[in-house]
Formats: structure tokens, sequence, C-alpha cells
């Protein structure tokens, strides 16, 4: 998968960069408006991320420019959340958009999104190891044994078994278990994920649910 | 009517006081004037009368028939050498017999006094002559022998010479007292509203020494005029809040940079130690780790300010929806659950009906009171969510915690952005002094209120009232 970054600030384009290939993917870096323009239309790339506020030309031009030839997907990360910029942005033809400052586990989440292209299909049986989800009976077993979760312990572990390898930033998990869209500060979900860990992993020798620290949770078989 | 808008109250005031002084005169003057000419005319009519009355008794007397039938011209000789006095005699036919001057030849008039009548005012009538000349004029008939048609009409002019004078005096006396008395108020209303201004002067000096540092300052009450009072109170007053709002202002960006500084130091400190010598990975890691932990700190402070401020701006859009609260309620106690049984809490939800908010800043302004709530509570204790419509139109969601409570000096300040009951500047959990802050922008901008009531080691609570709609 090619993904082209089109950002002018140095250390956030490296980063960004080494981030993204660390992940798996192969990325390319322009640091201006018109080398990203100039390298989205002659090379075919899966995704395009695009800062904003770039020197020369603007990321609005630019992708203004890509959609008249090409229908590569579009991120745009900008500085600025007033909606009528997020507006903007998507009317223009922009398929996501990611305000600044992020959390890199984010942009990875939205630049799988939107290279996953179409909807998420939903597994009816997750496997991780021993532990087995049904998520139309809502059970789940671990080394063949039935562990009792409540609702919410319930979402919290399918959320993450879904979407496994994947870290989950706490924002993420937050507004998708709960639908809390703000940043908290509070503790509620490191919590939430010391019970249901109690529950899955504590009985266990060989633990699935880890901690990326200042990151979020993941759930992976780590052997 | 530039000029006029932008001349003087002083020269306002004065031009007033002089036109309401030359209406006052006028209208004065005016009367003095028709009631002198008519005191002269009276005095004129009396003086024709007794002219008439004077010639008819000359008539009667036993020479006057023969100087009647004879020598009309001789009575003439009773006006002779008296200025403007016209004298005509007619006979019964009314032909002229004699007349005193030119003028007289003319004479005549509607209403001749009848013989065996004494003449009175009735009979007088205005007299135009030539050469524009006016007076008033009275006929009489005079009978000369028993023959009732055997009677002679005498004529009597009188010009208004010397009365034309004296009102022509008496109208420039007149003229002259209203000029003078134009002018002169002029000049005193100039003087006395210029007198009378100096204390808005002074209250605009006073303004005018008054700035952001020193907005202490303040105008003295009893040095200005009553009329003034009201102003200079309202505008102390401006200044009250004025003061207030600078003090804060003043206070919240020392605040900020105050609160900036911890995150910031932390990571100062954490990373030069780490780097003052070779580390294991592990030890990296963990320094980078809570390095994040103080970035995001940061990020959610910066946010919160700017929701702040957005608020304050009103430039937060609401996306108003009716929100089941009994739905919503449970949702945010059941984020929380976790949280308030680790330190053995529990929270009750009682909630009822809908109501009409941004569900998203409801959400916001309710979590952070109920993660308020679930610190502030001792072990075993119950968080209470209450929402229920207390009157039409009021929408009450109610927090109450038990708990060692705040102390009433800090209720009126909890509000204020990055005020702290505690004064610990907490650990990473901490909300930073602004969450109440933003409780009460969300409430703000719903056009609803906050308020708190707490007893010592007894309930806190805080009520979100949202008007219906």
């Amino acid at each position: 998968m090619r993904i082209l970054v089109v950002e002018d600030e140095s250390k956030a384009g490296d980063y960004i960069k080494k981030g993204l290939s660390e992940s798996g993917f192969v990325v390319d870096l322009a640091r201006t408006g018109s080398d990203g323009r100039h390298m989205a239309l002659s090379e075919d790339y899966d995704l395009v991320i695009l800062d904003v506020m770039l020197p020369g030309m603007d990321g609005w031009r630019v992708m203004q420019e890509i959609r008249k030839t090409k229908n590569t997907p579009v991120l745009f990360l900008t500085a600025r959340d007033a909606i009528e910029d997020r507006v903007k942005g998507l009317e223009l033809g922009a398929d996501d958009y990611l305000v600044k400052p992020f959390a890199f586990a984010e942009l990875l989440a939205r630049v799988r999104t939107l290279l996953r292209r179409g909807p998420l299909r939903e597994e009816e049986f997750i496997q991780i190891a021993d532990l087995e989800i049904d998520v139309l009976k809502r059970r789940v077993t671990r080394s063949g044994k039935r562990i009792e979760l409540t609702a919410t312990e319930f979402s919290l572990l399918h959320l993450l078994a879904a979407r496994q390898g994947e870290v989950l930033s706490r924002t993420l998990i937050a507004s998708q278990v709960w639908d809390m869209n703000f940043d908290s500060d509070t503790n509620v979900v490191d919590v939430a994920i010391r019970r249901l860990r109690a529950k899955v992993d504590d009985p266990c020798p060989h633990k699935l649910i880890h901690t990326a620290r200042g990151i979020g949770y993941v759930i992976e078989d780590r052997g | 009517m530039n000029l006029l808008r932008h001349m003087s109250l002083a020269a306002w005031l004065a031009m007033f006081f002089a036109a309401a002084t030359a209406l006052v005169f006028s209208v004065a003057g005016v009367h003095l004037y028709l009631s002198m000419s008519q005191q002269l005319q009276l005095r004129e009519d009396t003086l024709l009368l007794n002219t008439i009355g004077f010639l008819r008794h000359r008539l009667v007397m036993p020479d006057g028939v023969e100087m009647a039938r004879l020598h009309p011209d001789r009575l003439l000789d009773v006006v002779l050498g008296q200025k403007g006095l016209l004298l005509a005699i007619k006979d019964s036919r009314e032909g002229l017999l004699a007349a005193s001057t030119r003028d007289a030849m003319q004479l005549s008039t509607d209403a001749p006094v009848p013989a065996d009548l004494t003449p009175d005012a009735a009979a007088i009538r205005d007299w135009h002559g030539s050469d524009g000349k006016r007076g008033r004029m009275i006929a009489a008939w005079v009978r000369i022998s028993q023959e009732p048609d055997d009677q002679v009409q005498l004529i009597v002019a009188r010009e208004h010479t010397e009365s034309a004078i004296v009102l022509r005096e008496h109208r420039n006396h007149v003229l002259l007292a209203v000029l003078t008395g134009v002018l002169a108020t002029a000049l005193l209303g100039y003087a006395i509203a210029r007198r009378g201004l100096r204390s808005v002067q002074m209250v605009a000096r006073a303004a005018g020494e008054i700035t952001a540092n020193q907005l202490g300052g303040r105008l003295r009450i009893e040095e200005t005029p009553a009329e003034l009072e009201v102003m200079v109170r309202a505008f102390n007053h401006m200044l009250d809040r004025l003061e207030d709002s600078f003090r804060r202002l003043t206070q919240f960006s020392s605040d900020i940079a105050h609160d900036l500084r911890t995150p910031i130091g932390n990571l100062m400190i954490q990373t030069q130690v780490t780097l003052t010598q070779q580390r294991s990975m592990p030890e990296y890691e963990a320094l980078l780790a809570s390095n994040i932990e103080e970035y995001e700190r940061l990020n959610r402070m910066i946010e919160n300010m700017l929701f702040l401020a957005r608020a304050d701006n009103a430039q937060v859009a609401l996306h108003r929806d009716n929100i089941s609260v009994g739905l919503e309620l449970q949702r945010i106690a059941g984020y929380f659950e976790g949280m308030a049984n680790e330190t053995g809490v529990t929270l009750d939800v009682d909630a009822s009906g809908a109501l009409v908010a941004d569900a998203i800043l409801f959400r916001r302004a309710v979590s952070n009171l109920v993660a308020n709530a679930i610190r502030h509570t001792p072990s075993g204790g119950h968080v209470t969510i209450r929402g229920h419509e207390r009157e039409p139109g009021k929408f009450v969601v109610v927090v109450s915690n038990p708990g060692s409570g705040i102390p009433a000096e800090h209720l009126p300040r909890i509000f204020d952005r990055f005020y702290r009951a505690d004064n610990s500047r907490g650990g990473s959990q901490s909300s930073f002094g602004l969450g109440l802050a933003i409780v009460k922008s969300i409430m703000t901008l719903h056009g609803g209120s906050v308020r708190v009531e707490s007893v010592p080691n007894g309930l806190t609570t805080f009520s979100l009232i949202f008007p219906r709609g």
C-alpha cells in the first residue's frame, strides 16, 4: 500500500513517514504543495495525507488539482478545527480529516479505515489464541471456559478483538464504547480495561490484552 | 446640520434661553402695544365727542342759528389752530356748507347722530384722508329752528398725529427692551450653562484619568450635582465590573502560565535527568511514555481553554436535540461505574422526561460534575444523579455527593477558570480547574444556569437548570 504524505513541517513529516512505514506502508513525503500535487498526479497512491497549511500551494488547491483527474482517497490534516474548515474540506472531496495535534494511533486507525475500502465486515466469530468470541450469542470463552461479561465489558472486548493488533487510543475507546465524544481527563478507560483483564487475562498465564504506554490498548496474541 | 450637532451644550442652552426670552418678551410687548393703542384711541374718541358736543352747543346758542344760516364758515374758527382737527358743515340735504380743509370736504359717515340724541362712541368711525392720513370721525345733526327739517350736519374728524407718535415711540421702546432682554439672557444663559456644565467636564476629566492600570479610581459621588449622580453611579458600577473582569483576566493569564509550567517542568526535568547518563531501553521507553502523558495533559488543557474562549464569544454552535434525560444519565452513570466502583462509590440515577439540548455538551457538563463528585466522595458513599422537570419550563439535573464539602468562602468562585478550592496542583488526573468553568459555559450557551450548595461534612449539590425549549 503506497501513501503520499504532504507536510511542510519537517519533524511532523518525518515522524508520520516513519510511523506509517513501520506499520507496513510504503510512504513518500512531499514538503510543498506543488511537489505534492506533482507526485500525486504522476504516481499511483492508495492514499494521500494532506496538510492544509502548505507553502506555495495550500492543501485545498492541491486537493482540487488531484480531484480533477484522480479519485485517490484524501485525508487532510488541519490545525484549525473551526467547523467551516472541516465542512470546506469535506465539500472539496476529502474523505476524512484530523485536527492537529492528533494521536498517532488515531491517524493509523483512520488510514486503515480509509484503505479498507468499503464498510468493515462484521465478523460473527473471532478467535485470538485460546480466546473465542461468539459475537451473535455474545458468548466469550477462554480455553473452553465460559467468561461472564457485562454489556460494557463485552463491547470493549469486541471493539479490541475486531481490530486485533491495532492500538486503540483511550479517546477512540471512550467514543466507541460509551459514545463519549470529548476528551475527559478521567481514568475511566483504564479502569474498564483493568476489569476486563481481571476476567479475561488474569486467570491465564498467557496474556492477550496489552498496554501501549502513552498510546492506548491492543489485543493480540504475542505467542 | 453638522454644525448644529457639534455646537456646544452651553451654546445650545444659551440659544434656547434667548429664543424663550424673545418669545415671552414679544408676547408681552405686543400685548402692551395693543393695550396702549386702545387707550390712546379711547382718549381720542373722548376728545372727538367733546369737540362735537362743544360745536353743537355753540350752534344752539342765540347767535348760533344765524351763524349756521348765514356764515357757517365762522364755525370753522372753532377748529382753527387745532392741529389735526377737521370740520365740515352740511345742510339738511347734505350739501356742503363749509369745510375747514380740502380733506374736510370729503368727510361723510354712514351714521350721523340724530339731532335729539347725544353723540356717543358707537357713532365714531375710522377716517382715511388723503396722503395716508388716518384718524377718527363723528357726524351729528343740529336743529337750527322749530322746523323738523331745518337742520345742519356737523362732521368732525381727528387725525392720529399725536397718538401715532406716542405709539411709535412706545413700539420702539418695546422692541429695544425685547432685543436687550434677548441678548442679555443669551449671554447670561451661556455663562450659567457653562458654569453648570463644569461638573460634567470634571466628570469627564476624572474619567479620562482612569486607565487599565488604575481601574481602582472612582468618580466621587459627593462632588457631583444631583442630576449627574445617576450617571456617575452607573459609570462607577461599570468601572466595578470592568475592574472585576480585568482582574479575572489577569488572574486567568497568570494561572494559564502557571498551569502550563507544571507539565513543562515535568517534561524538562524527567528528560534532562534521563539524558545525563546511559539508560537501558525500558528506561527510555518509560520516559517517552511519561512524556506522552504530559503532552496529552497540555493538549487537553489547550482544548479546554479554546472551548471556553469560543463559548465566551458564542462561537460554539449548539446542535439542539430532544434528548431523553433518563437514558443520557444512565449512559453517563454506566461510563463512570467502573471508576466509581474502584473507590467504593455507588452511583444512583433517578431521572425522567426529556429536554432540548446539545447532546454532546449535555454529556460533557454532567460528566464533569459526576467525575468531580466521584473524586470527592469517601468510600462507601453514594453519588446521586437526578433529572426532572421541576416546574413547567425548567428542567433541573442535580448531581450530589457526600463528603467534606466545599468551604463557603470558595463557593462564589469555584466556577472561575483555574480556581481550585484545595489549591494543590494535583497530579495528571486533575481537571486543571477548568471543569466547572466549562460546565458554567455550557449552561450559559443553553440559556440556563448552574448552582451549587454545600454543607460541611454533608451533601455537596450541583444543579444544572435548563430552560425548556
